[in-house]
């Protein structure tokens, strides 16, 4: 009996370990895994090649793992271990004949503009760099063709442990706002740059800050929302499959979702000892209060657009020399509007008014528990209540506290913030000239 | 040659083999006390690498009522924003450390660890955690700016409210409510 | 084709074997020339060479059984050898730093020719290890292989547990991921609640920047300090304490003599036979099956990495790995000192007192019996039982903020906030701790001296049932927490009542109150449990003016 284990445990340990130096040295040349990846690009090169010299140098590299160390970013991109067609050494030209990943070459003249040798990849791509599996680099399918596509071929799931994986287009777009501050004009940023657009529209910075500029009513969106960790996402209420939940999903969830639904709070406190009122931000599925009838306030590309500029500002370690600055602000002063009108529209959107007084001032925005129903003041229609003074002093002030429509319910989410150290007194006068100039003439009241 | 130094001298004494071995091992002993004295000395770091505990956190008007998480990431603590003033949690449970995550919806600070709840005032209101959450030296620069030292720290109630820990804004000057409904 | 010249005859394989082991080059090395299988030679093979002369030449048949000690002892030790060269050899790409130590990691996962593979082994066998020594333990006890004259051993072998668990605790940190960070993060602050030489424990005597937290942590937070700090202790510092405790604790097995089953008639004269080769491939055998259990453990499940260590953010839930969730759990019951300092504390200490306080020096050695020895057997069992069902709970049904979670919940979606918890007036809290140390030490006294086992259980079940129905009826408590009230009263019943009476009571008078404060102490770790679990009481005893918390 004795003899009988010497021998099979031996053999079986002898076995396990071929195994597991197999795994390593023998693995990657598996289909689809990085070493077969070189070796059919090895072949599909050399049948392009007509040159009789050149293929048998094509032939004769080596297989090993690739990589970029990008030092000034702290990067060190494995990616041309199978996407050899962006590799400059392996394909000089940085072209080729070939039309599927991880075959083709780099689309686009963006490899001119951001040579590798010093971006490496994942600065635009996002994913894991230092892997050199599929799964392990954080391959993001880019719908859920492609996903069932990659399920099959890959085995694929979403990366653990790993919470930036690769943006599929048109996300990657985030990435050119990161260093380019004049991201707008340039080629291919349509996305994010109407991102950028709808934020202003919409008013969004009226609650929330951007980078420190903005209203105090909500989060910064990217301190708070771009670099928000997973740990601290309640997915419960986003109806979101597991393989589903990641920040980007969360980020557009707001805008094709009512917030009221993603963050209910606890308005009959029935799990806290006081009532927590719900979201404040709006509904962006129903149509705007100022134009109840058009479509959506924001449409599935819009929300795709938002999403793609706030996932802009999720923080890097870029060294100066690799920002470029964008146009500078307009200021109020040096602004030439053509009528006062107009100058008073402008400071209504630079400040984000619209956020909880309607695109326009047409329509007041929901406020849970509010008084008088839970709309927040049409300006259109309340102004014309106040004299120049009362409004100025209102805006400068701000109502801090605000009535609550059922005493025993939560606060309501919104308020009126003081704009006094926000908006200057020039801007102010012309504020208060375009809400005078649009405010309906109440007969009576 | 003659001994140069006389007979009474006491290195010329004789020792007796018990005095000489315990003069020996003696000192031996006390080098061992000593290294390891010195070895326990030697693990105590003199010098360390961490960032200063003071800084400026912006002004009292650019925080709205509630929590705020500005700073968390950067400073590891909460600015809270009551009706009268301001506070500035550290944001470490006083269980075991760990930095609990501040849930809006709940109107409650969370700690992963070991599931301890506290208020925005601090107060534990449930799990293991032994004491509220610790409030920083705060006060105002003449700048306007608040400056918050987190090497000071209070959380005895009674003691938390005090100046040193809490600043004092005066009520927002807002005009009367308006009655004009939407 | 004919050469012009004869080759010299081509030697055969055993001239050209006898040639070489009777060269002066290799009897330089090995002594004794060619091996024949004689009692003599087979006796050499043991006591002529290095590795293995602790073995004696000649062993006990019956101390062969594998059944016996299930070689675990052995096995301790070659997971201990495993981890020492699999430790070495990732030594080679691992910088313990804080820049470089994750990607090392990543490396060695993506990048090193059968780095994942390594990496794999060093952790499950480390893992393997601390359950392998814990079973060893459990063994050891069970055979009473602890008595005199071996209780020497016993205690080292306790010190031994705890340098594994150092060993675990301080390599757990060298990844710098998540994981790593936040529970040497939970551990230090354990240690911060040590009494006198911690800041945050009772009596203390030092600061915050000079406790036993700090000098161990080389700063006042776990950063680059601590890295290389427990760098050191992992690779250096607690690999020597251990190995010297190691050659002390294998030397006193041979020295107070095996612990074999007592000799029966039959068996005399001995019956011994050659620990060449008997014992040796025995050994060889057992080595071989935990490689191959490691091995294909390490080949078919990756060594888990999270994300890089983030001192802004805890990961939610942040669990410590499996052998301390047993005392993260235990955290949720008592305050810090207490579950993380006191009781590991005193638990250490009981496990050490064990050989000296146990009245009986010859009942049951070199065999199980739990007829033999029946309360040593329950308690430590129930012990050890506690302990994996602390480690079950904490490993299993927690998750993120620490709520309970059934295996089939997703941990994606949170859980409403637990309800608030109370604590009974110092005044309750006072009479109910005496009360309890009192009525528990007098209760097993007021039995009847005689019983029958089926009846009593049926009887006190029956009793329990009726007064938590009245209670029930009385106060309003709900009918989960009488349930809870029902099932620890009766295992109080059971192990606090029953199993006193009959085998403790007519011990002397104060080796019965000694046996039965650990027993009540023991049991009220668990109930303490269970008017936590229950009834949501944070603290049956509260003196605020000391800090001290019950």
């Amino acid at each position: 009996m004795l003899r009988k284990l010497f021998l099979w445990g031996n053999i079986l340990l002898l076995i396990i370990f071929v195994a597991a130096i197999a795994k390593d040295l023998v693995g990657p040349y598996l289909p689809n895994h990085w070493a077969w990846t070189q070796m059919k690009y090895r072949q599909m090169q050399a049948n392009d090649e007509t040159n009789p010299d050149s293929k048998k140098s094509i032939l004769a590299r080596p297989i090993e793992i690739k990589q970029i160390q990008a030092n000034d970013l702290g990067q060190i991109d494995r990616c041309t271990s199978c996407h050899q067609g962006m590799d400059s050494i392996v394909t000089p030209t940085m072209q080729n004949s070939f039309t599927q990943n991880p075959f083709k070459a780099h689309s686009g003249d963006f490899l001119k503009n951001h040579p590798p040798e010093k971006f490496g990849c994942v600065i635009c791509h996002g994913g894991q760099g230092i892997a050199t599996t599929f799964i392990g680099a954080a391959h993001t399918p880019k719908d859920e063709a492609q996903k069932a596509e990659w399920k099959k071929k890959y085995g694929w799931v979403p990366t653990e442990h790993w919470d930036r994986p690769m943006l599929a287009p048109p996300y990657i777009q985030s990435s050119c706002a990161k260093c380019h501050g004049n991201f707008e004009s340039l080629p291919g940023t349509e996305v994010v740059s109407r991102g950028k657009n709808l934020m202003a529209q919409h008013g969004c910075l009226g609650c929330h800050q951007w980078k420190g500029f903005g209203g105090p009513i909500s989060v910064d969106l990217a301190e708070e929302t771009a670099n928000k960790p997973l740990g601290r996402i309640d997915f419960s209420h986003t109806g979101l499959s597991d393989e589903d939940m990641n920040l980007l999903n969360w980020i557009r969830l707001h805008f094709v979702k009512d917030p009221w639904e993603l963050t209910p709070g606890d308005p009959e406190a029935k799990f806290n000892t006081e009532p927590i009122a719900p979201s404040g931000m709006q509904n962006f599925t129903l149509p705007s209060p100022a134009y109840p009838d058009k479509g959506p306030e924001l449409s599935e590309d819009d929300a795709t657009a938002l999403t793609t500029y706030i996932l802009s500002a999720r923080s890097e370690k870029i060294p100066y020399n690799y920002y470029i600055p964008g146009p500078k602000e307009a200021k109020f002063e040096d602004m030439h509007f053509s009528s006062r009108k107009e100058a008073g529209k402008w400071v209504y959107d630079r400040y984000g008014c619209a956020a909880c007084h309607g695109l326009n001032a047409k329509g007041g925005r929901r406020n849970f528990n509010y008084q008088g129903g839970g709309m927040e003041p049409v300006l259109v229609k309340t102004v014309s209540n106040y004299t120049r003074d009362e409004l100025r002093k209102k805006i400068m002030y701000g109502v801090p506290v605000v009535n609550k429509d059922n005493d025993k319910g939560p606060t309501p989410p919104l308020y009126m913030p003081p704009w006094k150290d926000k908006i200057s007194p020039p801007e102010m006068e012309a504020l208060m000239d375009y809400l005078f100039s649009i405010a309906e003439k109440q007969a009576e009241f | 040659m003659a001994d140069p130094l006389p007979q009474t001298n006491p290195i010329n004494q004789e020792i007796s083999r018990r005095s000489f071995l315990k003069l020996g091992w003696g000192a031996f002993l006390g080098f061992l006390a000593t290294s390891a004295g010195a070895t326990l000395r030697f693990i105590f770091p003199n010098v360390l690498y961490e960032p200063p505990q003071t800084f400026k956190a912006g002004r009292p008007e650019d925080y709205p009522l509630g929590v705020s998480t500005r700073w968390t990431k950067e400073q590891r603590v909460w600015v809270v924003r009551v009706e009268d003033g301001i506070y500035v949690l550290w944001a470490r449970c006083t269980h075991l450390g760990c930095t609990p995550n501040w849930f809006q919806a709940e109107n409650r600070f969370r700690c992963p660890c070991h599931g301890s709840n506290y208020t925005p005032a601090g107060d534990v209101i449930a799990g293991p955690a032994p004491k509220p959450l610790y409030r920083c030296a705060v006060r105002m620069l003449p700048s306007g700016d608040l400056l918050v030292d987190k090497s000071v720290l209070e959380d005895r109630p009674g003691l938390r409210e005090k100046p040193q820990f809490f600043v004092k804004l005066a009520g927002n000057s807002s005009p009367t409510t308006s009655t004009a409904t939407a | 084709m004919k050469l012009p010249f004869n080759l010299p005859p081509i030697p055969k394989p055993e001239e050209i074997k006898k040639k070489i082991i009777d060269s002066q080059f290799w009897r330089s090395m090995f002594r004794g020339g060619a091996w024949k299988d004689t009692p003599r030679d087979r006796a050499q093979h043991i006591l002529g060479n290095v590795w293995l002369h602790l073995h004696p030449s000649r062993v006990r048949k019956n101390s062969l059984k594998w059944n016996y000690t299930f070689g675990l002892g052995g096995l301790s030790f070659l997971l201990f050898l495993i981890l020492t060269v699999t430790g070495v050899l990732l030594m080679f790409y691992y910088r313990p730093s804080v820049d470089l130590a994750y990607r090392d990691m990543k490396d060695l996962e993506y990048a090193v020719s059968v780095g994942a593979f390594l990496r794999a082994m060093h952790r499950w066998s480390a893992h393997a290890m601390v359950l392998i020594v814990i079973l060893h333990m459990v063994r050891v006890f069970l055979t009473g292989s602890y008595k005199t004259p071996r209780e020497f051993n016993w205690m080292i072998g306790v010190v031994l547990l705890v340098l594994t668990l150092l060993l675990s605790f301080t390599g757990y940190l060298l990844p710098w991921d998540q994981l790593a960070l936040w529970a040497v993060t939970v551990g230090t602050n354990m240690g911060a609640a040590s009494p006198m030489l911690g800041a945050e424990g009772p009596f203390s005597i030092v600061s915050r920047s000079n406790d036993i937290r700090f000098v161990l942590l080389g700063g006042s937070a776990v950063g680059a300090n601590t890295l290389i700090r427990f760098y050191v202790l992992h690779c250096v510092f607690v690999p020597i304490v251990a190995g010297a405790l190691m050659i002390v604790h294998f030397w006193r097995v041979r020295k107070d003599t095996f612990s074999g089953p007592p000799i029966s008639p039959q068996e005399l004269p001995h019956d011994k036979v050659d620990t060449w080769p008997h014992l040796v491939v025995r050994e060889y055998i057992g080595a071989i099956g935990c490689m191959i259990v490691i091995s294909l453990w390490s080949l078919l499940q990756k060594a888990p990495l999270e994300e890089m260590a983030n001192p802004t953010v805890t990961p939610n839930p942040s669990k410590a790995p499996w052998y301390f969730t047993g005392l993260q759990e235990l955290l949720v019951y008592f305050d810090p000192w207490i579950a993380g300092v006191v009781l590991p504390t005193m638990i250490m200490v009981g496990l050490m007192a064990i050989p000296y306080i146990d009245p009986d020096k010859n009942k049951g050695v070199g065999r199980y019996s739990f007829k033999e020895r029946p309360l040593a057997m329950t308690y430590f069992l129930f012990g050890i039982g506690m302990w994996f069902f602390l480690i079950f709970i904490g490993s299993f049904l927690r998750g993120p903020n620490w709520d309970i979670y059934w295996p089939w919940e997703s941990w994606h979606i949170h859980k409403p906030p637990p309800p608030h918890t109370w604590s009974l007036p110092t005044i309750w809290g006072l009479a109910a701790v005496g009360g309890y140390f009192v009525i528990g030490m007098v209760l097993p006294l007021l039995m009847k001296p005689e019983f029958e086992w089926k009846k009593s259980l049926r009887n006190g079940l029956l009793s329990i049932l009726g007064f938590a129905s009245v209670i029930k009826i009385v106060t309003k408590i709900q009918w989960e927490q009488m349930l809870w009230l029902v099932v620890f009263s009766f295992i109080y019943y059971i192990l606090g009542v029953l199993v006193p009476r009959r085998h403790l009571v007519n011990q002397p008078k104060v080796r019965y109150v000694a046996t039965m404060i650990f027993v009540l102490m023991m049991l009220g770790v668990l109930m303490k449990m269970g008017v936590r679990l229950g009834f949501h009481i944070k603290y049956v005893l509260t003196l605020p003016q000391f800090q001290l918390n019950i």
